[in-house]
């Protein structure tokens, strides 16, 4: 697992590892298609599609062992954009999801922006750290606190389809 | 690999099956994540997003395997829709690339609705076919007019 500020919840944890799932799948856009890199997109200019299909590999195989490991500040911010991107897109979530996701699971982001750094060997592996510290919150509370909550702490429904 | 009109050149290979993965990752997106459900996208009324995920996911490893295995007319169909919604997300290719594609990969005279019924248990597996015929096109210059030529237009969208 990823050693996030508290232990994640199931939901979240199946939020983190199918959007990896899908930044590795879209960097691997057949050539024939022809679009542009998905850094590019993502303004890593530091970053070619392929590393950025290595690093997401990392996170996903460390988010799926039992144990914990340590992003880090590099690989948060990878994590944030994924984030920002696969949640930005979704009419069912509220918008300030991705900012109470970052509240709740991330360390405070650094001074700075790392997108214009570039990643350096250790961005590409993880270390195993120990547990993090407890969730108190409920699963189902989370989840509504992170996705169905706006900024101004209210719950909004999803749109009916 | 699956039993086309003719052998598949690697990129409408990787095309194919790139777009397949997209589906089955779509089909298991997390529930909050549910927008819209994949199979209406797809227009694939008779079916669900798990009959989807199913079926495309015996179609992904067929395409994957040595041996040549022949899609059943329902997952011809399946497979036009998955192609469809793949190359839509794209910028850069021609609104009528899926209409070449399937004039050049799939059976003649297939029918391109679900006419009405549901899969049924044959279509969710493939049996074994014999090797198509052989692809007298260049890759390079079959990807360019399927996917960057409009036949209705003389002029190609990109210039290669």
């Amino acid at each position: 697992m990823l050693c996030w500020n508290s232990k994640p919840h199931r939901w979240f944890q199946d939020l983190v590892e199918w959007s990896l799932y899908k930044f590795i799948l879209e960097c691997r856009i057949p050539y024939c298609l022809g679009d542009p890199p998905m850094v590019v997109d993502l303004g890593l200019v530091h970053m070619t599609d392929a590393e950025l299909v290595t690093m997401c590999t990392a996170l996903l195989q460390a988010s799926k062992r039992e144990r914990y490991y340590q992003p880090t500040r590099y690989q948060f911010m990878v994590l944030d954009i994924m984030l920002s991107k696969i949640l930005g897109t979704r009419r069912n979530v509220a918008r300030a999801a991705h900012g109470n996701i970052l509240l709740r699971y991330f360390p405070p982001r650094p001074d700075g922006d790392f997108r214009a750094t570039t990643p350096r060997l250790s961005d590409y592996v993880l270390d195993p750290v120990p547990d993090p510290p407890l969730n108190y919150a409920t699963p189902s509370a989370e989840e509504v606190a992170c996705l169905r909550t706006n900024h101004l702490g209210e719950v909004v429904e999803p749109p009916a389809f | 690999m699956l039993r086309w009109k003719v052998k598949p050149n690697p990129w409408f290979q990787e095309l194919m099956q790139w777009a397949l993965y997209q589906t089955i990752l779509d089909c298991r997106r997390p529930r909050y994540l549910c927008s819209a459900q994949i199979h209406r996208d797809l227009t694939l009324s008779h079916m669900d997003d798990g009959e989807v995920d199913i079926m495309c996911t015996a179609l992904l490893r067929a395409s994957k395997a040595g041996a040549c295995f022949r899609p059943t007319t329902y997952q011809f169909l399946v497979l036009s829709r998955v192609l469809d919604r793949a190359i839509n997300w794209s910028n850069g290719i021609v609104g009528s690339a899926t209409d070449s594609i399937i004039d050049r990969y799939f059976p003649d005279s297939l029918p391109m609705t679900d006419a009405g019924r549901r899969p049924v248990v044959g279509d969710f597996s493939l049996m074994l076919g014999d090797e198509p015929p052989l692809n007298v096109s260049l890759p390079d210059e079959e990807r360019r007019t399927c996917l960057f030529v409009d036949p209705n237009n003389d002029e190609d969208d990109i210039p290669y």
